[in-house]
């Protein structure tokens, strides 16, 4: 009987039902739902990695790995296939761009990557292109691919191949990459390639599938064990099969330490031959040219004594010579002087005859003269009368001095022919004298014309010597050349021999670092070590990803509690309705007899009912929709896990239900519990009505002034405080989930606006190829001083290193070239205060994030790993606001003082004027140092476009909220109308309009939305930053502040969820009859 | 023409198949300042004359002209306005809102009225002056009963209609709200009307209407109405 008035109560009360039915599916739908996505989405994972046949374990050895260790791993207990495999990391150039690539071999059989578009290689040559967003944007299938490093070719047997495809590898299934040992350490993507393209001669890895893997869920404890024990096994054989290989390469190497051995005697030996042989003929050589030099020495004394001889012979010809021609001459001469004294004694002769002739002519003369001086002396007698005397006087005298003179002239006459006479007898003898000198000439001559025959048959022999000495000179040149040519063929000979000798000795060189290197090797051959890695270890974000879905977990244990919590306020508050309205039956029922237990079986079984049902349905649509839209969410960054795997999982639903009914039944015993402990006298009688109380409040003046709805709305609400708790809790949690909602795309957007628009304050940055010449570095750095749309520049250096203690993860040191200058570009300073820090180089500035994963603070120490071996502290100058990438900041000289290199500034920030970002970007990426340009208002675009995919998490958050909302207020209201259906029916009665009435009851909700609008904002700001601080991923923190807008939208959201309850609720309102109030009180 | 005059007015509630006719064809008149008696026995039909009059319930068919204006054919809204400002109404259960005290329940009324009293004077004349400012759950019946006269006086309406006020009193207490009801309705000249099962109360009507399955059975005016001290049941 019982039962079936329970079955007409559930009719009746359907609202009633319908509150605790909704409120429990919503906290089991979003407590199983949450928790189910935890597992849901290491299942996701796990079937995306089977898909792919993810290997289990990795084996790398120090020495490499042979096909030897691949058969004897497949034979393992335990092992159900193993492969060998390789991958090295190159640089590469795509296009006119360099990446840093990290060449794979993939197969069908382990590791398939995931062909996103394009097809597999079917050619050596040909490869599949990590299909990154930002390769798939920039590169197109038909591109080639060039891998830069040297040693490339020994490694691969081609390094030019063609992109075929695009397509994911399970290592990577987010859009990290990891660091690389290549370039500026940053790994920029893979590039999937054939087997068949390594030829290097060993395996870089071993990849091992275990028997039962697959079956098994790879995030589980079962899979853990299962891996380890691998892990054991594979440990065990290490020894041995290291051994193998150490002896192997320790066997190669002395192989060839031989081979140069016996290269080093065989060439020691040619030396040896060389050198003999060359001194032999050598030796040979320069005697024979001594010889002829000595032949041809003597030849020439031989030519200088004939030389001497014909100039002595000349001397004496022509001494000869010059004595006959000066005989000829002294003959001549005397000749001359014969004929000359002839002619003289010719001359003479005349002279004398002329001089007798004038002598007679004079003798004549002087007697004529002498005949006139006597006339002239008588006529001067005769005239001496006539004339005065004086003048006859000088007459006279004249003629007297006349006569004086004509006696001396006859004196000389005299001795002139007296003279004359000697003369003619000097001459007489002087002709004798002639006579005899002429025949001594004719002796003379005979002699000359002798001695001038003799000179000429000197000469004559002469001459002919002279021929036979020019001859022989002619042949000692013709010595001298050839010995010449003897000299330099001797030369040549010798310096054949000589570089003969050097070959030789080169080869010899040779042959010796050939074993020197070979004894090296030797030497170096360290007994290789297996590196053994189980799947966290073999990719990072394998384990990224089991840490988040733990996050995930974790949000599950946080959220549902205010559903729950709600929960059991609305049943409790229900159900403690529920039990006073059935007061007199509760009353007639145990004055029948009944037992408490029989009677509160009902409200028990009417609670249950509705937890039960609500229970399933929630758990039928948690358990799909939040799993599948938490896992989409994630999938932003686990852009490979796009299959979503969600089967209803027992456990959690089991949890859920048995937590959802323990609430509940907790509440409807604590709400039936007094009714259950009362005498059937007192249940029969109504309960007498809460004595209204006045108020604190209304002990002041302006009491009077408050409308009397106001006073019995404020009344009521401190009435009935359980109302007021569950109405406060399920308002604030809508509230609080809202602003979770707002406050998560606040704190992802922060990264955008905070990093791009508060922090960074530069316009583009400019990738740098820091290995172009210094001439076309140069060039580009004149294009960033010239370029007209550059307002400045500052130079900066990226590099990846490892930071942190036992767990490091990958820190990103920004070297600025001028530190000074680094604050119009980025702005260090802690969040909230506007104080700059200064890079300097007394330590790093570091991010925010960073310093909270490592839990250091400005002041502590850094431990930055510079090198596989060495590690550095190194002090934090400060902790500076920043959401992306884990930054150090530092200087030059600390960048120095670390690696010991000078840095190579592979970036440039830029401030730009107004213009066209394109043209500057084509302008930019013309110059062979600019790898490429990104403006950051595209970057920006670019985080906020992956913004939007988080509409569906906000989505589910805000319709949760809005159920909540609506369930609380929505009881609240059902309870209010039913209970005070009589006083609202009063006042209709009274002439209350509608709306009139409907606001006298819904002030109660309006003033408790407010106040749970306000204890909301408070518990959001908790939760918000919870659920941020659990969500968050590696590389980028969210934004720790809310916006005050995004308080505002959510209160006033949440306030609309309210008034549209209450809206539907006017309408039931409305349907109140007046004639309740003519009722009896029930 | 009467104050208030019913003509041929039926109510007809459907439930399912069956039709159940309320009032079927009631007719009668009052006159302006009468204190009018209805009785009949449970289920006559008595409530539904008091639904259709007080406005808080539509006719199937007929008229209700209250002052001169046919209330049958009002709307919902026009029912509103007519029940707040020409009716004043008094229920068995007092009906009172228990979160406010005896004044700022009178004071509920007035607050959507025209042309109110002062709550104080009304409360005053009913005679509560010093329990102005209890609680309904300070006061006992009687003084319940009398908030509720004073919030339906104060509202000055055209008729005050009354749901067996006597019903959940004891004897002298049931006497006394009787007592103040006639002596309202003598001293004011309002229109008072009883509706009641108590065929005791009948005598002290200026007009008695009985009704019966639905239909009136009998009108009688009398001249010289029973004091209610004269009264016994």
């Amino acid at each position: 009987m019982l039962f079936r008035e329970f079955v007409r109560t559930l009719k009746k009360s359907r609202n009633r039902f319908f509150s605790i039915f909704m409120i429990v599916a919503l906290g089991v739908a979003f407590f199983s739902g949450i928790r189910a996505t935890e597992p849901d989405m290491r299942l996701s994972g796990d079937a995306y990695y089977d898909a792919q046949k993810m290997t289990d374990l990795r084996v790398i050895s120090t020495l490499g790995l042979t096909d030897h260790d691949v058969e004897e791993i497949r034979k393992l207990p335990g092992v159900a296939d193993a492969q060998g495999d390789y991958f090295k990391d190159f640089l590469a150039e795509i296009g006119d761009s360099e990446q840093n690539l990290r060449v794979m071999s993939y197969s069908d059989t382990f590791n398939v990557p995931e062909l996103v578009s394009g097809r597999f290689p079917e050619a050596e040559n040909e490869c599949l292109l990590d299909s990154n967003v930002m390769y798939m944007e920039a590169y197109q299938i038909g591109d080639v691919v060039t891998l830069q490093e040297k040693d490339a070719e020994d490694v691969l047997g081609v390094t030019e191949f063609t992109i075929v495809g695009f397509a994911k590898h399970p290592y990577f299934i987010s859009l990290a990459r990891g660091s690389s040992s290549v370039g500026d350490g940053t790994l920029n993507g893979l590039l999937l390639v054939r087997p068949e393209a390594f030829v290097q001669e060993y395996y870089t890895d071993i990849l091992v599938h275990l028997d039962g893997s697959k079956d098994l869920v790879c995030y589980g404890d079962a899979f853990e064990k299962l891996s380890q024990a691998g892990v054991d096994s594979l440990e065990e054989q290490e020894d041995r099969l290291c051994q193998d290989r150490y002896d192997e390469v320790v066997g190669e190497a002395t192989e060839k330490l031989d081979e140069a051995k016996a290269d080093l005697a065989e060439g020691k030996e040619k030396l040896a031959d060389a050198k003999k042989e060359a001194d032999e003929e050598l030796s040979k050589a320069e005697q024979e040219l001594k010889d002829a030099e000595q032949e041809l020495l003597d030849a020439e004394d031989e030519i200088a004594d004939g030389e001497k001889q014909i100039a002595k012979a000349k001397r004496t010809i022509e001494s000869n010579e010059s004595k006959i021609a000066d005989t000829k001459k002294e003959l001549a001469k005397g000749e001359t002087e014969l004929a000359d004294a002839k002619k003289e004694l010719e001359a003479q002769k005349e002279t004398f005859a002329e001089q007798k002739a004038q002598v007679e002519e004079a003798q004549a003369q002087i007697a004529a003269a002498q005949a006139q001086i006597e006339e002239q002396k008588q006529m001067l007698e005769a005239g001496k009368a006539f004339m005065p005397e004086e003048e006859y006087q000088a007459a006279l005298m004249q003629i007297e001095a006349a006569e004086a003179a004509l006696q001396a002239q006859a004196a000389e006459v005299e001795a002139a022919a007296a003279q004359i006479a000697a003369g003619e007898a000097a001459i007489a003898s002087a002709e004798e004298e002639i006579t005899a000198g002429e025949a001594k000439i004719a002796s003379s001559k005979a002699q000359i014309t002798k001695g001038e025959k003799e000179i000429a048959s000197a000469k004559h022999t002469l001459s002919q010597k002279e021929k036979d000495l020019k001859k022989a000179k002619a042949d000692v040149a013709d010595g001298w050349n050839e010995l010449e040519d003897g000299k330099k063929e001797y030369e040549d000979a010798k310096k054949e021999a000589e570089e003969k000798i050097a070959d030789a000795e080169d080869e010899i060189a040779e042959a010796e670092e050939k074993i020197a290197d070979a004894e090296d090797e030797i030497a170096d051959i360290e007994f290789p070590e297996w590196i053994i890695q189980e799947r966290d270890e073999i990719s990072q974000v394998y384990g990224e990803y089991d840490r988040d879905a733990s996050n995930i977990g974790a949000l599950g244990r946080v959220f549902p509690v205010i559903f729950f919590l709600v929960a059991m306020l609305v049943s409790l508050t229900t159900m403690t309705r529920m039990v006073q309205e059935e007061r007199m039956q509760i009353g007639t029922l145990k004055a029948l007899g009944y037992s408490a237990g029989a009677v509160a079986g009902k409200y028990i079984g009417y609670g249950l009912t509705a937890c039960i049902a609500g229970s399933i349905v929630g758990v039928l649509i948690g358990e799909k929709i939040l799993p599948y839209v938490i896992i989409h969410t994630y999938s932003i960054l686990y852009t490979s896990i796009l299959k979503v795997v969600m089967p209803y999982s027992l456990s959690y639903s089991l949890l859920a239900i048995l937590i959802a009914c323990g609430c509940i039944l907790a509440a409807i015993i604590f709400s039936c519990y007094r009714e259950m402990r009362e005498v059937p006298a007192s249940l029969m009688r109504p309960v007498a009505p809460k004595a209204g109380k006045k108020l604190f409040v209304e002990r002041f003046g302006f009491w009077r002034n408050v409308s009397f709805t106001s006073k019995s709305t404020i009344r009521n609400l401190v009435r009935y405080r359980k109302r007021l708790f569950m109405t406060l809790f399920g308002i604030a949690g809508c509230m609080a989930l809202v602003i979770v909602g707002f406050g998560l795309l606040d704190s992802i957007s922060a990264v955008s606006q905070k990093q791009f628009v508060t922090l960074h304050t530069y316009d583009a940055v400019i990738g740098i190829d820091t290995r172009v010449s210094r001439a076309k570095y140069q060039k580009m750095e004149t294009f960033l001083q010239e370029d007209e749309m550059i307002e400045d520049y500052l130079l900066a250096r990226q590099e990846t290193m490892d930071i942190g203690d036992e767990m490091t993860f990958p820190g990103m040191a920004f070297v600025v070239s001028e530190p000074e200058r680094l604050s119009s570009y980025i702005r260090l300073h802690e969040r909230g205060s506007e104080v700059l820090f200064d890079v300097s180089n007394d330590g790093v500035v570091i991010a925010e994030k960073t310093a909270a994963k490592l839990h250091v603070g400005a002041g502590d120490m850094l431990r930055i790993h510079v090198s596989d071996t060495e590690v550095r502290e190194v002090k934090i100058l400060g902790v500076t606001e920043n959401y992306y990438q884990n930054y150090l900041f530092m200087t030059p000289e600390m960048y120095t003082d670390l690696t010991g290199k000078e840095p190579q500034y592979n970036s440039a920030y830029l401030h730009l004027n107004e213009g066209d970002e394109t043209a500057l970007a084509e302008r930019s990426i013309a110059y062979d140092a600019v790898v490429q340009i990104s403006f950051v208002d595209e970057i920006r675009d670019r985080i906020d476009e992956m913004l939007d995919h988080l509409g569906a998490v906000i989505a589910v958050i805000i319709l949760a909220a809005a159920m909540l909302a609506f369930v609380v207020i929505y009881n609240l209201n059902n309870i209010n109308i039913g209970e005070r259906k009589r006083e609202l029916a009063t006042l209709k009665v009274l002439g209350f309009y509608n709306i009139e009435t409907a606001s006298y009851v819904f002030r109660e909700n309006v003033l408790l939305t407010i106040f749970g609008i306000l204890a909301g904002l408070a518990l959001g700001k908790v939760l918000h930053a919870y659920v941020i601080t659990t969500v968050e991923v590696e590389l980028i923190m969210f934004g720790r502040e809310i916006k005050a807008q995004s308080y505002l939208y959510s209160a006033l959201l949440t306030f609309a969820f309210s008034m549209i309850v209450n809206a539907l609720m006017y309408f039931q309102l409305k349907k109140i009859d007046m004639v309740e109030s003519l009722k009896n009180v029930e | 023409m009467s104050f208030v005059e019913c003509r041929e007015v039926r109510k007809t509630y459907r439930m399912g198949e069956v039709e159940i006719h309320a009032a079927d064809g009631i007719a009668f008149a009052i006159e302006k300042g009468e204190f009018v008696v209805i009785v009949g026995p449970s289920g006559a039909g008595k409530t539904t004359v008091l639904n259709l009059l007080g406005g808080m319930d539509t006719l199937t068919s007929g008229e209700i002209l209250v002052d001169g204006v046919d209330i049958g054919k009002f709307n919902e809204r026009q029912l509103t306005k007519y029940r707040r400002e020409d009716i004043g109404f008094v229920f068995q259960f007092y009906n009172l809102v228990q979160n406010l005290t005896a004044r700022e329940n009178v004071e509920l009324a007035l607050q959507i009225c025209k042309d109110p009293l002062k709550a104080e004077d009304v409360l005053a004349e009913v005679g509560l002056s010093d329990r102005m400012d209890n609680f309904p759950a300070q006061l006992s019946g009687g003084e319940q009963q009398r908030v509720s006269i004073a919030r339906a006086l104060a509202k000055n309406p055209k008729l005050l209609l009354c749901d067996e006020p006597t019903g959940a009193l004891d004897y002298q207490t049931g006497k006394a709200i009787l007592k103040l009801l006639q002596d309202t309705c003598r001293e004011r000249g309002m229109t008072v009307l009883v509706i009641t099962h108590n065929q005791a109360i009948a005598p002290m009507g200026d007009r008695v209407i009985r009704i019966k399955n639905g239909k009136v059975s009998d009108i009688k005016l009398q001249e010289h109405p029973v004091s209610v001290d004269e009264i016994e049941w």
